[in-house]
């Protein structure tokens, strides 16, 4: 039975439906890709699963158990989400921010206690944040601060974890390391990860599904190898593209097409078609 | 955990000492001073029933304790106020004055006063029109800063600046209006003093303002993750929309508390919650005592300077925090130019 069942889903805002009648499955275990380009729904998705929008119709199942039946607090408890962009406006330190994940496990009133102290402690090691826990989280870089939330995450003791464009403002340095992360997390934990993001060349090489979304519906579901081709590329970012294989992997490996960027653009024409030619034949 | 908790116990301590030694000290000093051990033992009989008719214990007993109580609530009322619109708010400027709350509230007690309602229906009347105009003005904002189901933060601050310009307005339109007695006490009022309300009225308002400080403590935790924004607390199963609401009502209804007993005072709210946070960190289940007890004691110092800084004239309180409060919180910006 898939862990994430979304079927038949329209989703969007007063007088902009984004979402489609869209229908996928998500299985136990998997680090499955939602991609496409910006304004494709892939956010509108993810706040659809996480109950942050109400789905205009359709539904989505849970294991089996529709969202709409569930409270904030029980969904909170088997879905964590890493937002696109998380403001920290108050000093709070990187510990007490991934602490702030056994919201949903514990008592009103409580404190922390050992066994809290113990999960955050566990999923801060497994994130190499650890040694980050006294600071301030305002001032940790991009790729730091990332993983806090993902500490956050796995101290919420989810099954199923959410992520927004994870990379999108990383360097290419803190990208690598974050997929290492949840490919590590998946392997180690069995964490079901769903991860929108519109870096095919990192999702081919991660993902081992994808779902390829245009205009708020399903253009394509499957092994990125069998989603990414140029064709697909293409017709849903409308972008001249190609698709190489990476020697390594064999995973798929798009390249914009420069050399038709450049006679794309009329006028200059000339001029464009002998940089870009200079250009690709280097 | 354990070391915040070692840590906020001990800052506890040393305020609680600290308001222990301001409370006593505002019992003794004024234009009439009484020495300390002669405060206690008529504190001490007071306790036990015995009574007297010396001109001290009058002083001390029925002038300078329910003014002393009426700092103490008022100072707490607005501090916890000040921190709780600061982190529903996530603005650090935040505080009940400048979100126009407090202008409702004395635009409330002006109209009272004008149309002479007090003398008809008693001396709740005029803590009841603050609570009114606290909450409607409330009501007002929240309403002008929602669009659809949800409401956005930022144009919360900026119709509580307008509305609180608004009211402002009204508050003149209605002294010029007033004859010059009712002039006195509505001005009295906008200065912010603590001997204006009726004793009898801190029994009321202290429990009001205890229960609605319960409240905000519940939801201390909620507010701790809101802090992230609405959406990090959405998917940590805050039950944001009920909370938030929550929390402005009970905010508000501070606010009403202290704005009843003492008119408006300024940059309390806006100070305390700043000094809480650097002593015990931003985690709200610990800077809130803090910050009452801190609010309280503050209010109390700045009372007894009033009292006796100009002697025999008094300076309305609510002066002294501005003129102490705002050049204390400039300095501290200037030092700490990003953290708060």
């Amino acid at each position: 039975m898939p862990v994430l069942d979304v079927q038949n889903l329209r989703a969007g805002y007063r007088g902009a439906p984004i979402i489609e009648d869209l229908s996928f499955g998500v299985e136990p275990g998997e680090i499955f890709g939602v991609l496409g380009p910006n304004g494709s729904g892939k956010t509108t998705l993810l706040k659809a699963i996480s109950k942050a929008l109400r789905p205009r119709g359709g539904r989505i199942l849970l294991n089996g158990n529709d969202l709409s039946g569930m409270t904030q607090l029980a969904l909170s408890r088997a879905v964590a989400v890493v937002p696109q962009v998380t403001h920290v406006e108050f000093s709070f330190t990187a510990r007490e921010i991934a602490a702030m994940g056994r919201n949903p496990h514990q008592k009103r009133m409580a404190f922390d206690d050992a066994e809290d102290e113990r999960i955050v402690r566990e999923s801060m090691e497994a994130t190499e944040t650890w040694h980050l826990r006294d600071r301030p989280f305002r001032v940790l870089s991009g790729g730091e601060s990332q993983r806090v939330l993902v500490a956050r995450c796995l101290a919420q003791r989810c099954a199923l974890m959410l992520l927004d464009e994870p990379t999108a403002h990383l360097d290419i340095k803190y990208q690598a390391e974050i997929f290492n992360l949840l490919r590590g997390l998946r392997d180690k934990r069995g964490i079901t990860i769903v991860v929108s993001t519109h870096d095919l060349n990192m999702a081919a090489m991660v993902c081992d599904r994808v779902l390829l979304m245009r205009r708020g519906s399903r253009a394509a579901l499957g092994a990125p190898r069998e989603v990414i081709t140029p064709d697909a590329v293409r017709e849903v970012f409308d972008a001249p593209v190609r698709v190489n294989t990476d020697p390594d992997t064999g995973a798929p490996f798009v390249v914009p097409d420069y050399l038709v960027f450049g006679k794309l653009r009329s006028g200059l024409e000339p001029l464009l078609v002998n940089s870009w030619t200079y250009q690709s034949d280097r | 955990m354990k070391k915040q908790l070692g840590r906020f116990s001990f800052v506890m301590f040393i305020l609680a000492a600290v308001l222990c030694a301001v409370i006593l000290l505002s019992l003794c000093l004024g234009q009439e001073p009484i020495s300390p051990a002669r405060a206690w033992g008529y504190i001490r009989d007071a306790f036990a029933g015995r009574g007297g008719d010396e001109p001290e214990r009058i002083i001390l007993l029925s002038l300078r304790w329910p003014r002393l109580l009426s700092g103490i609530i008022a100072g707490a009322c607005l501090a916890v106020a000040g921190a709780v619109f600061q982190g529903l708010l996530r603005n650090p400027l935040a505080e009940p004055y400048i979100l126009g709350v407090s202008s409702g509230a004395a635009l409330g007690v002006a109209a009272g006063i004008i149309l002479e309602v007090h003398l008809l229906l008693g001396f709740y009347t005029i803590p009841f029109l603050a609570v009114g105009g606290a909450l409607f003005t409330m009501g007002l904002i929240y309403s002008l800063s929602r669009t659809g189901a949800r409401f956005s933060m930022f144009s919360m601050i900026l119709s509580g600046v307008i509305v609180n310009a608004i009211m402002s307005a009204a508050i003149m339109f209605i002294m010029s209006l007033s004859t010059d007695r009712q002039l006195h006490s509505i001005v009295f009022w906008l200065m912010g003093r603590l001997d204006i309300a009726d004793a009898r009225l801190n029994g009321l308002v202290g429990a009001v303002g205890a229960a609605a400080m319960l409240v905000i403590y519940y939801y201390a935790r909620d507010l701790n993750v809101m802090t992230l924004g609405e959406d990090d607390a959405h998917y940590l199963g805050v039950n944001v929309e009920r909370v938030k609401r929550i929390l402005f009502i009970a905010a508000s209804a501070l606010t009403a508390c202290a704005v009843s007993i003492s008119g408006i005072i300024g940059f309390v709210g806006l100070l305390v919650p700043h000094f809480a946070r650097a002593l015990v960190g931003p985690d709200h289940r610990l800077s809130y005592p803090v910050a009452a007890v801190t609010g309280a004691a503050l209010l109390c110092v700045a009372d007894i300077v009033a009292r006796t800084a100009a002697a025999p004239t008094e300076i309305p309180v609510g002066v002294v925090t501005a003129l102490v409060g705002g050049p204390f919180f400039l300095l501290i910006l200037k030092r700490k130019q990003s953290s708060f």
